[in-house]
């Protein structure tokens, strides 16, 4: 199917909003969507959901011949798909941009800086090594992939473990999970990728959606937006930046960067603390052998797509879960809704009619006369 | 070998589990856990495809399987093969001619069952996406015991000591096989009785579809 193109309403409309201090589903400028993490029976697999977006990742590995200029370290190999699950649009087995883009931006954020310890994955110099294949998979594209693929790589990587070995003269033995315990992979450092959204060179959007982000790059209606663009910025847990990427925009002032690497080290430390307490939490579950499956995720919340539940258009002060416990008295009894704080006010005017208006003062019941009604 | 109505009481599947609109790109979608095997299935159409693969007639189906290290193979062609002649039975294809529609299936955990509890999912996102259908199918898996014993929806550890599986679809009208899909050896007898017992088991696929749409449509109605 053929990409769904971005109405001008639709940019139009973000663009202002986004200038006037708001987000389309009522989030701050840094606030970021619901993460969560689940793992699967086996180890190194798991889904990572990062609000509607869903990544599956999945680390396997096996015994191969290392590369001739580095004998002695083990190899990881890195492979993203984007298959018709993810939206429509996207085609079977098919290389695209964005996955190019993607394994690129991985690559740069786990391999290049040397987080891994590869001299830990190697079995015999020069014949054998662990070559880790980490499979990223795309479930659901709602923006902000390369965020949610990076917290799902290293939720994978951290949970990952190797079978143990043992050498005994020339043979290698390698021992199932049963016979020993497997080892898991020793990490230097925990690097976390994280997206910001530019808007008008000086807004910051925290993990964009779908919408926000292909409206801070696509084309205005006057000609070329250089003003708008995706900050990419991968740091670990003590503050080190290991990647920056910059796409769409031409920042013409260093100090929006500054400004996002302050707000993504804090990020990324939350994300770190997260990752580690899952795996631990995981971890713990596994020894007192409790079953672990990717059928833990299947819950009813979902069954309510049609209901309010999952409205993806909030007003910022209007919390869904807090209306939904008491969904029936809401109907019938409409004094036990708290007045919301609104920028605006109806006002009566001409009669029959009623007009939004700028709040001047407190909010009141106001009355518009009608002709159908009791009198 | 007809089976007493009696055993058909006794019949149990593994606990099933679903959930609907699971991914909000697709046009539907169903997650279903039977017992410890999960997959996903994602339907999208009728949607627009490509001038050389339209069909003036129908609607094209195309199905895409990926297991869960996401190596293609011979077997997931295999896979896909069986889902796709399911559901162009199912499919009222000729009200979406020039269309395509887009099955895609991804494994998550195969504990045995997996190709029955792929079809169960495929049927359930297909009602979930709302595309016109003739009937719906249930599979049920069955396995031959080294014992010739005909074991109903095996577990994963009784899969490692069995000769033969056999997996059985459908249709929900008159109860008709529609989908046979075996491996192994096994005699003819005791492929009759895990026919007839999968049939009789594919009264409680329908009835855990049916009792699962009430729950939906009561949450949309």
């Amino acid at each position: 199917m053929r990409d769904t193109c971005l109405s001008n309403c639709e940019k139009n409309f973000i663009q202002k909003i986004v200038s006037q201090g708001h987000r389309l589903d009522g989030r701050n400028f840094n606030e970021t969507r619901k993460l969560d993490i689940s793992f699967g029976s086996e180890y190194g697999c798991c889904i990572v959901s990062l609000g509607e977006t869903k990544i599956l990742s999945e680390v396997t590995c096996e015994v191969a011949q290392p590369k001739q200029i580095r004998p002695n370290e083990g190899i990881i190999f890195i492979n993203v798909e984007l298959n018709p699950m993810a939206a429509p649009q996207f085609e079977a087995n098919r290389q695209t941009d964005l996955t190019v883009y993607l394994v690129r931006l991985l690559e740069k954020c786990y391999k290049d800086s040397k987080c891994i310890d590869l001299e830990s994955l190697c079995i015999v110099v020069e014949e054998k090594v662990w070559s880790l294949r980490i499979n990223i998979k795309v479930l659901n594209h709602d923006g902000n992939l390369t965020e949610c693929a990076s917290i799902a790589t290293l939720a994978s990587i951290a949970h990952f473990r190797r079978p143990d070995f043992t050498r005994d003269g020339d043979r290698v033995i390698i021992h199932t999970l049963t016979e020993k315990d497997p080892i898991p992979t020793v990490l230097y450092h925990y690097p976390v990728c994280t997206t910001f959204a530019l808007y008008s060179n000086d807004i910051l959007l925290t993990d964009p959606n779908f919408l926000e982000e292909s409206v801070c790059t696509s084309n205005t209606e006057e000609g070329i937006n250089t003003a708008g663009g995706l900050l990419v910025l991968g740091m670990n847990q003590y503050r080190e930046v290991c990647l920056l990427d910059l796409t769409g925009a031409a920042i013409y002032t260093s100090n929006i960067v500054h400004k996002a690497l302050l707000s993504a080290a804090d990020k990324c430390k939350k994300y770190v603390e997260i990752i580690k307490n899952a795996v631990a939490k995981d971890d713990n579950l596994r020894q007192k052998r409790e079953k672990i499956n990717f059928s833990d995720i299947i819950t009813t919340e979902h069954m309510l797509a049609l209901s309010r539940k999952d409205l993806n258009i909030q007003l910022k002060h209007y919390d869904v879960t807090e209306l939904d416990e008491k969904d029936e008295e809401m109907f019938s009894d409409e004094d036990d809704i708290k007045p919301e704080p609104s920028k605006y006010d109806v006002v009566a005017t001409v009669p029959n009619t009623a007009e939004l208006k700028s709040k001047e003062g407190k909010s009141e019941w106001i009355e518009v006369s009608s002709d159908s009604g009791e009198d | 070998m007809v089976t007493d109505m009696k055993d058909v009481q006794d019949f149990k599947l593994k606990p099933m589990k679903c959930e609907f609109n699971f991914l909000s790109k697709s046009d539907g979608s169903a997650i279903l856990s039977q017992g410890d095997t999960v997959s996903l299935v994602s339907v999208n159409g009728p949607l627009d495809i490509k001038m050389t693969s339209q069909r003036i007639d129908k609607s094209t189906l195309e199905v895409l399987f990926s297991n869960k290290n996401g190596k293609p193979s011979v077997e997931n062609r295999y896979k896909e093969n069986i889902v796709k002649q399911t559901c162009e039975a199912a499919i009222l294809g000729s009200l979406y001619p020039r269309t395509g529609i887009n099955v895609t299936i991804q494994e998550l955990e195969d504990y045995g069952g997996f190709l029955a509890c792929t079809l169960n999912c495929t049927c359930l996102a297909l009602l979930n996406s709302g595309v016109s259908m003739r009937n719906v199918f249930a599979a049920v898996s069955c396995a031959v015991d080294n014992q010739g014993n005909v074991i109903l929806d095996p577990t994963h550890a009784q899969l490692q000591t069995s000769t033969a599986t056999m997996t059985f679809v459908f249709d929900s009208r008159d109860k008709s096989l529609i989908t046979c899909f075996t491996d192994g050896c096994f005699s003819q007898d005791a492929y009759r009785e895990a026919l007839e017992r999968s049939r009789s088991a594919s009264d409680l696929v329908f009835a855990f579809y049916r009792d699962i749409i009430r729950k939906y449509c009561n949450v949309i109605g």
